[in-house]
């Protein structure tokens, strides 16, 4: 089970994630409305591993990913963004997000890229 | 088809690491796509018949091109054609996969498969003639110009996301609308900018849009909060992508800002250029375009 944060400005893509992180046995520790938020709240719950929407008003997901990684270079960023979005999906990517999933979400696929990136980077099942 | 959502979905199934995506996309740039893997692309030649020929190129001095021709794979005509869509540079990312020993031309053309059936985002040329011709039936965009096309696409996308995420087959278009214009309307909206700047939106009354908002959503919703008009928002985000991820296909290159909604009182007067009716197994709405 891993400590999850989610960022999202819109409450339906935040109750979904929980839903489906909870159904996987994750534990969402706290939820962010924008990057801002994002930036604030990461040293206070220290996660196993972030859900960030790209597409954010105000501070975008782009920069709350840059503002996370100056504090922690080694967390666990998963960008989250609509088909389409590619220059910024790159720019996620360079910037050191871990991996990339798509909305509309689909269950199996987003619990594979978080199992994927929770091994890759050594988070052992029994933490 | 395919453009560089492609890496991303061979990232997400673990065929390719970060680090080997990231090279990739650092030397597709520069990548020049060949014959091989656009014969491939295009359904014109089998992963094996490229390999079949790659291995008569080590004993026969002969280019790529000729050879299909000459074991009957290929056209001369087809060969012409693959070699004018090489310098629109859509598939230098499976060349740069292809060169680096990342995956076989073989796990390439599965790989490619499966993307396209999972997302869903292409249809045939024939099928978007017909689409077109169907909407054109209800709906005259031709004053677009040389955007018309985009629009139809644009249109067509939405029947078939309806169906697909909306759970709605009957959806069809109408000639006029046959709502009431005195009542209360949501205008959901988002702006789709870069190489072409479009302002997509929906128009409904509350009705319509708690019905979207609990079918995208996946639960009823019975007033119009914060969560029902982020469901529709997000359905619209959805749709908008999709056409982002086609639009780059041609060469267009565009980006999504965060959805809007308004809330509109009475009689409106005209919000966009172009105004779409739709009708629903759960009301009507409209699809309101614009160009800039």
């Amino acid at each position: 089970m891993a400590r999850i944060m989610i960022v999202d400005d819109s409450m339906m893509m935040r109750n979904t994630l929980r839903r489906i992180l909870e159904k996987a046995g994750h534990e969402v520790v706290e939820e962010a409305v924008n990057g801002q938020q994002a930036i604030d709240h990461y040293p206070k719950c220290l996660p196993d591993l972030v859900t960030m929407d790209i597409t954010m008003p105000g501070l975008s997901g782009i920069d709350a990913l840059k503002g996370i990684l100056e504090y922690d270079p080694q967390a666990n960023i998963i960008a989250v963004s609509a088909l389409g979005q590619k220059h910024i999906v790159f720019e996620a990517l360079q910037n050191g997000a871990k991996n990339y999933v798509l909305k509309p979400i689909q269950e199996d696929k987003l619990v594979a890229v978080l199992k994927m990136v929770l091994e890759q980077n050594g988070f052992a099942e029994s933490q | 088809m395919l453009n560089q959502y492609f890496g991303h979905y061979l990232l997400n199934k673990g065929i390719l690491n970060n680090v080997q995506l990231s090279a990739v996309l650092d030397a597709e740039r520069s990548v020049k796509v060949k014959l091989g893997l656009l014969a491939i692309n295009a359904g014109l030649m089998t992963a094996a018949q490229v390999e079949d020929i790659h291995h008569l190129q080590r004993t026969r001095d002969q280019r790529f091109g000729d050879l299909a021709v000459e074991m009957g794979f290929l056209t001369s005509v087809q060969v012409d054609q693959l070699l004018a869509s090489q310098r629109e540079g859509h598939l230098s990312i499976m060349q740069v996969i292809t060169d680096r020993n990342y995956m076989t031309l073989t796990a390439v053309e599965n790989a490619l498969n499966d993307f396209r059936e999972e997302y869903g985002i292409t249809i045939s040329g024939v099928e978007t003639e017909n689409e077109t011709a169907i909407i054109k039936q209800v709906v005259d965009l031709a004053s677009a110009g040389d955007k018309a096309d985009l629009l139809y696409n644009y249109v067509g996308l939405i029947k078939r996301n309806a169906v697909r995420f909306l759970d709605d087959p009957s959806f069809i278009f109408i000639k006029n609308s046959t709502g009431n214009s005195a009542q209360k309307k949501w205008l959901v909206s988002q702006n789709i900018v870069g190489d072409i700047t479009l302002s997509a939106s929906f128009l409904m009354e509350e009705s319509v849009l708690l019905a979207i908002a609990t079918r995208f959503y996946g639960e009823k919703l019975v007033t119009v909060d914060e969560l029902a008009l982020d469901s529709v928002s997000e359905f619209l985000n959805v749709n908008n992508g999709v056409f982002c991820s086609s639009l780059s296909e041609r060469g267009l290159m565009t980006d999504l800002q965060p959805p809007i909604v308004i809330e509109q009182n009475g009689e409106t007067g005209k919000i966009g250029d172009y105004c779409v009716n739709t009708a629903t197994s759960f009301g009507n709405f409209e699809i309101i375009l614009s160009l800039v």
